[in-house]
């Protein structure tokens, strides 16, 4: 699991150097879903080892379905923003509202979980989700 | 059905998608619009997860039999 929140780490970094905002964005987007596949795998694994409880992985669950929506809307805003023929400011405008979203504290709280290293993971899996995103934040460069 | 097939398919459930997302992390050359609707695609996918998944975790899973008494001696 650490290796694919590494890989996806470094396939955000990668988006510093792109200057296509639409590709880099829809690139984000894919990147952030495949982190969610990956973290509802991990905590079907966690459940089945029994690191934590049944609540406590439906609630896991719940906050990466969250991000999941999140990223659709994020998938349709940018669709939005690439069609749209003012597009100054509006993948940074799609990236911002998701962080904002990311950052609920009632979502955020879905993820505390008993055992120290489960909580670990979880909270690792979101903070890869709002760094990915703060990364491509900066390298729209306001666009 | 049994908790524990349900869990197993859930599971087979995921491991496709990881299957998937890591055929598209393979391949090149794809326009913006093409990985926007990978994109999709995966969104879609983990909604799908989410609900084998929550399904699953609703149903409880066996509870491990107790230990056979020890056989008395004659």
């Amino acid at each position: 699991m650490k290796m694919k929140l590494l890989s996806l780490a470094g396939i955000m970094l990668l988006l510093i150097s792109c200057a296509d905002p639409y590709g880099a964005a829809a690139k984000t987007a894919a990147d952030i879903a495949a982190g969610v596949g990956a973290g509802l795998s991990t905590v079907q694994s966690l459940h089945v080892s029994g690191t934590i409880t049944e609540p406590e992985a439906l609630n896991a669950a719940g906050y990466l379905k969250f991000v999941n929506d999140a990223d659709g809307a994020f998938e349709t805003c940018i669709g939005a923003a690439h069609t749209a023929a003012t597009k100054t400011g509006a993948f940074t405008s799609c990236t911002q509202t998701f962080v904002t979203g990311l950052n609920n504290p009632t979502e955020l709280a879905l993820i505390h979980v008993a055992n120290t290293q489960a909580s670990q993971t979880l909270s690792a899996i979101a903070s890869g989700f709002v760094t990915g995103l703060q990364t491509l934040s900066a390298s729209l460069g306001g666009a | 059905m049994d908790p524990v097939t349900i869990l197993n398919l859930a599971l087979a459930a995921l491991q496709g998608l990881l299957q998937l997302i890591s055929t598209i992390k393979s391949q090149s050359g794809l326009s913006d619009d093409a990985i926007l609707a990978q994109a999709q695609t995966l969104t879609g996918a983990n909604t799908a997860a989410y609900n084998a998944l929550v399904a699953a975790l609703s149903v409880p899973l066996p509870a491990t039999p107790p230990a056979a008494p020890p056989a008395a001696s004659a």
